[in-house]
């Protein structure tokens, strides 16, 4: 070989080598495949567990209202904890049929009513479809119908045995829930919903993965962070606690479902199903995939950790929610800075990594 | 020197290009009115929000109540019509120029550079003899009808589109565009699924690739148009290029104001052929009669075009003024042709405090904002000076005594990693705004809380 050739083959693997230490020369992901993981794994299965425990509520009420006594109330009290539980890994796919259906605002508008629930009963006249009923149903509303309604359990039961509007009530709003997880199951299983989403593999507005991170990211920053957490803390209150605002009020146990909520969004960033035990693609691998570096470290390293903390710092607020955000405010605060770090990252530094335009309406750029 | 530019101003050529781009612009202009409409837009953008991010000595500018918006787009769509087949021409340019001039004075969010672009062109037709051959003015009134203008009328609206490209080129000529290929190493990946060519959009070397070309194209195609020899080829990348960001990007009517702007530099011949082709159909090209007097601008308004356009290649330099990262503090980054320059997105929330009580609330600008108003108002730091303002006075009318407001604000350019835009110990609130530097921006070269 010639001395020029030798220079530019050094030349060409310097050039090379400097590509491969800068993270690889192409992008390898598939996010078609991502999105069947979502839309099979993780969305389809999530929401019919949440379908089976509304069905099993049904069945429980029907025999507490029919029997109305302590034992069973409690076996409605238990499955309707777990009810709350399974509403909370799907809440955040606000999109497509969940949209079609407002499920997030009919199932859970909290706090609860309590004021429009106790006329509802007492007339007897009222129509759960209308939006000024929103805070007077859904899960909101059977915390308080199982648990704020009288004071004490043998109050709660005599309340069933005497008052034939509080059981029609009960069934009415597991009624209205049930109407809606079913239209919105159906829409994605037997309608065509989850081939479209998994068909709309871009980044663009109206892309599966657009409405995803959109979606996730609105309620985490509104329900999640606000709602659950920042709102009772006091954030738009001078900092003086609102107890009264806390997601399951009369149950107390809003510190489950805030956590279960938020273990389910860090799944779902993961790609893993929280019914399969299945780990799949999911928005960790695109970061990987794409490299997405992060104040030395990878963005999804960074992400993952945050989840984590935030994750540990919920699990030492002592319960309920509604106390601890006078006595231990500190606790509650640490959490609610942990849960805005991971706003800011999942809704700037992913998305952004992405190419997902946070936006929610269509809109043109340049 | 005077003697060369009198010589100049008295040169003429045919007045063919300015027909075919007035019916081009009219036509373009209609189809994005109505465009605009159809996407539910002018409800969206201009009635339903509760506040509206002015510009700088603009606050004045209000929507209109009712169905006034509408009225507003409905009258712009019928000057569009005017000015295509040229009727009333000089009041329908001057009524489209005022009327979209002030919809896009209403709100910064929805600042685009071919909005401005378009109102630009706009303003200068107003000044040209665009209905002077091949119009229903030049029908209806034989004495202005002429097939020869000046040749400046054409000339202007070459140097109008040559700067666009020429600045659109200068801007990308930095670190993060020609080393790093930020921010389309971010944004082709994410264009993977397009058919045929998606699959090289996971290279790195097809970010650096268009990078490179689109700089280069954008310097030199102005000066490729304006030869002959290379017309043809240029305008053919003109076409492959607009269709190429137009598949890609989310840039709406943009690539075609552009390809046909473009057609600006052909030859008076190439223009009249066209006009050929269409008036066999449509209504005679030449009057019959022709108007003897040639069209001719007045001493004054010439000096003031002369100053616009003076005005338009100095405005984009106005960054120089400012120390620091234009891409971060975004000072003077509005009106400079910075098209499709930067990934940025950013997450901004609100501390207003009532310094007398000591009251506070936290607000996230979803309470206030609709979605593109809030994602484009956490990136910029002019509009989150103006949204804070607008917090202190919500806040007053609610009754709180002494309104002091602080911003927490992390943004990201091009991957970055999200760091703090506005110093959040400053309240926004006491802080006037004007063109001088805002010394509460962070520098981009903090770090991360």
């Amino acid at each position: 070989m010639k001395y020029s050739q030798y220079i530019f083959i050094i030349i060409l693997s310097g050039i090379l080598n400097a590509c491969d230490n800068s993270g690889g020369e192409v992008v390898n992901f598939d996010r078609q495949a991502m999105l069947t993981n979502y839309a099979e794994n993780i969305i389809v299965p999530g929401y019919q567990v949440y379908q089976q425990e509304v069905a099993n509520l049904e069945t429980v009420v029907n025999t507490f209202t029919s029997t109305p006594d302590a034992d069973n109330l409690n076996a409605v009290r238990e499955v309707f904890k777990d009810t709350y539980l399974s509403w909370q890994r799907v809440s955040f796919y606000e999109f497509g049929p969940a949209m079609d259906q407002l499920l997030r605002t009919s199932t859970n508008s909290f706090p609860a009513d309590f004021i429009s629930i106790d006329n509802n009963i007492a007339s007897g006249d009222y129509n759960l479809e209308s939006l000024s009923n929103n805070d007077a149903k859904g899960l909101p509303a059977i915390d308080y119908l199982l648990y704020g309604i009288a004071e004490g359990e043998i109050a709660i039961v005599n309340e069933y045995v005497n008052s034939e509007n509080s059981r029609q009530y009960l069934i009415d709003v597991i009624a209205d829930m049930k109407a809606r997880i079913d239209a919105v199951v159906t829409e994605w299983t037997s309608g065509e919903y989850s081939e479209d989403f998994i068909s709309r593999d871009g980044t663009d507005v109206g892309s599966g993965l657009s409405m995803l991170v959109n979606t996730y990211n609105q309620h985490f920053e509104r329900f999640t962070r606000d709602a659950k957490i920042g709102i009772p803390l006091g954030i738009r209150s001078s900092g003086i606690p609102i107890p009264n605002n806390v997601e399951a009020l009369y149950s107390g146990i809003s510190l489950q479902l805030t956590l279960a909520n938020v273990r389910a969004i860090y799944q779902m960033y993961w790609g893993q199903s929280p019914v399969l035990s299945q780990d799949g693609i999911g928005i960790h691998d695109y970061l990987e995939a794409l490299d997405v570096q992060f104040n030395g470290s990878t963005l999804s390293e960074e992400i993952d950790q945050r989840y984590s903390a935030a994750i540990d710092l919920l699990e030492t607020i002592p319960p309920p929610l509604q106390t601890a955000v006078t006595d231990h405010q500190t606790a509650v605060e640490a959490a609610y800075n942990a849960l805005q770090v991971l706003v800011v990252l999942n809704k700037v530094d992913a998305a952004s990594a992405m190419g997902v335009t946070i936006t929610y309406a269509d809109n043109d750029g340049d | 020197m005077i003697k060369h530019l009198n010589n100049y101003i008295a040169q003429t050529q045919s007045a063919a290009p300015l027909a075919i781009f007035r019916i081009a612009f009219g036509l373009l202009m209609l189809i994005s009115t109505i465009r605009f409409a159809a996407k539910g837009w002018i409800s969206k953008l201009y009635i339903e929000p509760q506040f509206f991010f002015s510009y700088l000595g603009f606050e004045w500018v209000k929507p209109l109540g009712g169905n006034g918006m509408y009225v507003i787009f409905a009258l712009m769509g019928l000057c569009c019509i005017l000015i295509m087949v040229g009727l009333f021409y000089r009041v329908a340019a001057v009524s489209f120029f005022l009327l979209f001039t002030y919809v896009e004075l209403l709100d910064k969010t929805y600042y685009l550079n071919h909005y401005y672009f378009i109102s630009i062109v706009a303003f200068i037709i107003i000044w040209l003899p665009a209905n002077r051959y091949f119009s229903l003015d030049a029908c209806r009134n034989p004495s202005i009808a002429q097939k020869q203008v000046p040749r400046w009328t054409i000339d202007i609206l070459k140097l109008q589109v040559g700067l666009v490209y020429f600045y659109a080129g200068l801007a990308k000529i930095n670190t993060d565009w020609l080393l790093h290929a930020h921010p389309l190493k971010m944004w082709l990946p994410a264009k993977n699924n397009l058919p045929i060519i998606g699959e090289l959009f996971n290279y790195k070397a097809t970010a650096y690739l268009f990078s490179w070309a689109g700089a280069l194209y954008d310097l030199s195609i102005p000066f490729l148009l304006l030869y002959t020899k290379y017309r043809k080829w240029a305008f053919v990348a003109v076409v492959i290029f607009h269709l190429l960001t137009w598949a890609l990007f989310p840039i709406g009517m943009f690539p075609f104001i552009m390809i046909f702007a473009a057609i600006i530099f052909f030859s008076g011949n190439f223009h009249q052929n066209i006009i050929d082709k269409i008036s066999f159909r449509t209504l005679p090209a030449i009057p019959q009669q022709q108007s003897t007097s040639l069209f001719s601008t007045s001493k004054m308004a010439l000096t003031g075009l002369a100053f616009f356009m003076l005005l338009q290649i100095t405005l984009p330099w106005r960054h120089l003024l400012y120390p620091g990262n234009l891409f971060w503090h975004e000072q003077g980054y509005r009106f400079s042709w910075r098209v499709m320059l930067m990934e940025k997105a950013g997450y901004a929330s609100f501390k207003v405090v009532d310094k007398t009580t000591g009251e506070w609330r936290v607000v996230n600008s979803y309470e206030y904002l609709t979605p593109a108003q809030e994602k484009m108002m956490a990136t910029q730091p002019d509009m989150i000076w103006q949204f804070s303002k607008f917090l202190q006075k919500e806040f007053e009318k609610k009754g709180y005594d002494h309104v002091e407001v602080y911003a927490e604000v992390y943004a990201t350019l091009n991957g970055s990693g999200s760091k703090l835009l506005v110093d959040p110990s400053v309240n926004l609130a006491a802080q006037s705004y004007g063109i001088g530097h805002k010394s509460w921006i962070l520098p981009f070269e903090n770090k991360r809380l």
